[in-house]
């Protein structure tokens, strides 16, 4: 196991320092010049030197590159053009939000997936099938910028039980937990169903049953684990669309997460900002998935030796 | 057209391979790991007009050595010379030429036909890729020739039964009317009668046309019924050469098991595996000395210590054995 | 992609006319909400009953009503009439490009499974890098920092869409090249970029082609939330993206501008997600499940 985890750490920097590399070089796929962009054209020539020489664009590629490397090894993601704080500082301030966010779209999506697909498994064919089924076609396709405003109307203007927008009580939290954990839960609950179908003919499941154990107990206490892992995986792989969605979910209800402070860097040309925030995340999503494959090895012995 | 000639005079030599090794990479916990030598000392030469036989037991290397005969694979050690050409560092211009020449046969019939191309199709992308006419008067020719009518033209590969198919990848091989055939186990997946059809067919092509084939099989009646000469394989080596005619007087303890295991009636592979004692050993911890050491009945110290090499006697038959049977 | 998704029944050519029966009741629907969209972007200029891209200002906003049944926008324009316009722009970047990264896709995949070794090695390291960001995460980066603009949007999707395609064609044929059809087209005396066209290729268009067809859905999908965040095509294009944008700030006291959009995007994507699943398990009867298009 830790001989694994080692191997799979060593696959990780190369894939590390290209996102890395990307990242930087992001910043010089801009056509035209950056600086003109964040400062505007009318700016002052002493302010735009300052700014060019504060990113370090009068440089040659290589050292702004090895700068830039030396200031990620130190959590140092360089200043805000706009607020003129630390990156790293405003990301980390947003957090939060963002770990809330998602927490609560993971929870939806779990808590829709695994009743709906467990039903629909026990019964294959019947109506309830074909019903889960049909509502997990509809929700994967259901984008999240339209599934938020249809939530908002309904339920906070219409209705007015839940705040329209923003972060604060756990009922600021529902809207968003649903929109953003919806297109999870129907590609889970699809995959439930059919791994429980699958575990549920193995020789095991059909011991237990001849045992005499009632239906549920068997899914429950047997089939139901096993077809677990392979939904660990998929949950680790779709953390990617999880962490997309969210993005547009923090958008469509101005929630303050990761993904809002992005579109406002965007929206205000702070490219060390964009840098910094794209970068994090993808961060995040590699580290999801190597905690996935490790999980996932540790469940199930046969990958470790793949 | 380049060609290698024997020194000793006794006949043109299509092919030799000397100290031929093929090792593939392996992986393992840790990624890489040391490769496994599946093929060792590989020393052979193949003669015009003769049909050599390539025996052993299942994952002795026959097919990996047919691979390497025809450049699908690349030896890692050694020199293997086809029809002149340096297959080690064939040139691309080479590809066509060589083919010309030399064509392979291969174990799985439903395989190696491509399922979305009709008979036409196949034989005839064959004879265009080499200049030749592709006439379906020629083409008819063809399947006459291998014992299919003409209506396979029209036929796709899931509408043949398996012995037509082996027969259309068979025409499909002589199309180019090569020297060289090298055949791996063509009949192994079809049904008994078949298998005799498709001997017989070889047999006679190999008179008709002059074509010098290669073998592979792991049924020693087969061998005996159509070939001249017979090298036997044992865990990547070569350990007996020796005439057709002379099997019953096999000289190397593995080549005589391989016989005593022949029953009256048809052999199947199994029954051959019982006959040997204890289970082949493994390319990955191949055992000290004689390879066949472990199972053979007449071993001594010397054979736990020294590889026995591959010497040819007075009769020009070649046997790697410290202490071989008398005939 | 586990298992390989090579048919291992026999290419059933006479049965190609009844493939559309062949697919399951949902696919059919899928197929018949599919031709219509087409249909309407085909015929969008003469189906519209005004200019969509026309500026009523005195009826801004309108809800639905008998001349415009899906109401008006902020700028008074027929929403309805933009939204064929719409399934033009949705359709054709789709198209253009899942066209685009299909065939990068595809080539790369050819090359770097077939001949392996350090190229091979090479690509796929930058195969994996591009992975580790999650989707839209780089499409909205690059479209931040090229401009947005619908042929950025257009770049940007494939520059990342051929990844998918490249993995998938390279699995196929790491399995496809050990196959002794394979190996006989080798032996053959053909060149290499003959066995790959001829040999190779073929047998790996059914599984490109489910692919292909969720990689619509996503593209469309990825389209408007570029244009939901502003970063698609320019505000006023009837793209459906940019109108959703438009809808975004005037959702309390008009909804109908984004929902109507909205739901334009939602049957589209479910169009295809419905032919791709009916088409997956039409090629291959062992699989299933719903691709990604999130
Ligand atoms: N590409 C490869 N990579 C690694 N090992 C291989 C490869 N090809 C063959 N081998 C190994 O080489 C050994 C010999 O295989 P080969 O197919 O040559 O045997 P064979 O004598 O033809 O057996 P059979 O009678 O079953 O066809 C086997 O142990 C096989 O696992
Ligand atoms: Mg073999």
């Amino acid at each position: 196991m830790v001989i694994f985890i080692l191997r799979r750490l060593g696959q990780l920097l190369p894939v590390l320092l290209g996102v890395v590399t990307l990242v930087f070089l992001l910043l010089h796929f801009i056509p035209g010049d950056p600086v003109d962009l964040m400062l505007g054209e009318q700016a002052m020539a002493t302010d735009r030197q300052a700014l060019r020489s504060a990113l370090g664009l009068d440089q040659p590629l290589w050292k702004q590159y090895g700068r830039y490397l030396s200031g990620l090894v130190r959590g140092d993601l360089g200043l805000s053009v706009h607020s003129q704080r630390s990156v790293s500082a405003e990301i980390w301030s947003r957090f939060p939000a963002s770990f809330e966010l998602m927490v609560g779209g993971l929870v939806v999506a779990l808590g829709l997936a695994l009743p709906l697909g467990t039903a629909a498994a026990l019964r294959p064919r019947s109506w309830i099938d074909g019903g889960a089924m049909a509502v997990s076609f509809l929700g994967v396709s259901i984008p999240n910028f339209w599934l938020g405003p249809l939530l908002i109307l309904a339920f906070a203007v219409h209705l007015d039980w839940l705040p329209v927008s923003g972060r604060g009580t756990w009922q600021h939290l529902v809207l968003p937990a649903i929109t953003l954990g919806t297109a999870m839960a129907a590609m889970l609950s699809r995959l439930v169903r059919a791994s429980l179908l699958d575990a549920l003919g193995d020789d095991y499941v059909r011991t237990a049953r001849a045992k005499g154990l009632t239906a549920s107990r068997v899914v429950l206490g047997h089939a139901l684990p096993n077809a677990l892992i392979p939904v660990v995986t998929v949950v680790g792989l779709q953390i990617g669309g999880l962490l997309s969605g969210a993005i547009i979910t923090e958008a469509v209800f101005a929630w303050p997460g990761i993904g809002s402070l992005l579109l406002d860097g965007i929206q205000s040309r702070d490219y060390p900002l964009v840098q910094g925030c794209v970068l994090v995340v993808a961060l995040i999503y590699v580290l999801v998935n190597l905690l996935t494959d490790i999980l996932y090895a540790w469940l199930d012995p046969r990958v470790r030796l793949a | 057209m380049p060609e290698v000639v024997d020194p000793r005079g006794d006949g043109t030599i299509l092919a030799r391979l000397r100290g031929v090794e093929m090792a593939f990479p392996t992986r393992g916990w840790l990624g890489a790991e040391p490769p496994v030598k599946i093929l060792q000392n590989i020393d052979l030469e193949i003669r015009a007009g003769e049909s050599l036989a390539l025996v052993g037991e299942s994952g002795g290397g026959k097919s990996t050595l047919a691979r390497l005969l025809v450049g699908l694979l690349k030896a890692t050690a050694g020199s293997v010379e086809v029809m002149g050409y340096d297959l080690s560092r064939l040139h691309r211009n080479q590809r066509l030429p060589l083919y010309r020449q030399l064509q392979m046969v291969f174990q799985d019939p439903s395989g190696s036909l491509d399922e979305r191309w009709r008979g036409r199709a196949l034989l005839s992308e064959m004879r265009r890729l080499h200049g030749l006419d592709a006439e379906d008067e020629t083409l008819i020719r063809l399947l006459t020739e291998v014992g299919l009518s003409a209506d396979t033209l029209e036929r796709f590969p899931h509408q043949l039964s398996g012995g037509q198919r082996q027969r259309l990848a068979l025409a499909r091989a002589l199309a180019v009317e090569p020297r060289l055939l090298i055949a791996d186990e063509p009949v192994s997946a079809l049904d008994l009668s078949t298998q005799a059809h498709i001997l017989r067919l070889l047999r006679q092509l190999q008179a008709h046309r002059n074509l010098t084939l290669v073998l592979v099989s792991h049924d020693l009646e087969t061998v005996a019924a159509c070939c001249d000469r017979v090298a036997v394989m044992y865990l990547g080596r070569i350990v007996e050469v020796l005439p057709a005619g002379h099997l019953r007087r096999a000289r190397h303890p593995y080549s005589r098991a391989l016989l005593d295991s022949l029953p009256s009636s048809r052999p199947s592979e199994r029954r051959l595996r019982q006959a040997i004692v204890g289970e082949a050993p493994s390319f990955r911890q191949p055992p000290p000395g004689c390879p066949f050491q472990p199972r053979c009945g007449v071993a001594e110290a010397r054979c736990r210590q020294q590889v026995p090499v591959l010497e040819a006697d007075a009769d020009g038959n070649r046997l790697a054995c410290h202490y071989p049977l008398s005939s | 992609m586990k298992g390989s998704a090579i048919p291992t029944k026999p290419s059933p050519v006479g049965g190609r006319r009844r493939w559309l029966t062949a697919l399951g009741p949902a696919a059919r629907v899928g197929a018949l909400g599919l031709a219509l969209f087409v249909v309407a972007a085909l015929l969008a200029p003469w189906l519209a009953t005004s200019d969509p891209l026309e500026i009523r200002l005195e009826e801004q906003l309108r809800p639905p009503s008998v001349d415009h049944p899906l109401g008006q926008d902020g700028n008074g324009a027929d929403i309805l009439s933009r939204l064929l316009f719409g399934a033009r722009i949705s359709l054709s970047i789709g198209l253009t490009v899942v066209l685009i990264s299909a065939f990068i896709g595809i080539t790369v995949g050819l090359i770097s499974g077939y001949y392996g070794g350090p190229l091979d090695s090479l690509l796929m390291r930058f195969v994996d890098i591009l992975l580790a960001f999650p989707g839209l995460l780089l499409a909205i980066a690059l479209v931040a920092v090229l401009g947005p603009a619908l042929s950025n949007v257009v770049l940007a999707l494939a520059a990342l869409g051929w990844v998918g395609f490249a993995r998938l064609v390279r699995g196929q044929v790491m399995v496809l090249k050990e196959r002794p059809f394979v190996l006989a087209a080798q032996t053959s005396g053909a060149s290499d970029g003959r066995i790959l066209l001829l040999h190779v290729l073929p047998h790996v268009l059914s599984p490109v082609l489910v692919q292909a067809t969720f990689g619509i859905a996503g593209v469309v999908l990825a389209e408007s939330s570029l244009g939901f965040l502003g970063l698609g095509a320019p505000p006023g294009t009837p793209s459906w993206g940019a109108m959703l944008s438009e809808g975004r700030d005037v959702l309390f006291i008009a909804p109908h501008v984004s929902i109507f959009p909205g739901l334009a995007i939602l049957l589209l994507v479910l169009a295809l997600n419905f032919v791709g699943d009916g088409l997956r398990d039409h090629l291959d009867p062992r699989r299933q499940g719903l691709g990604g298009t999130s």
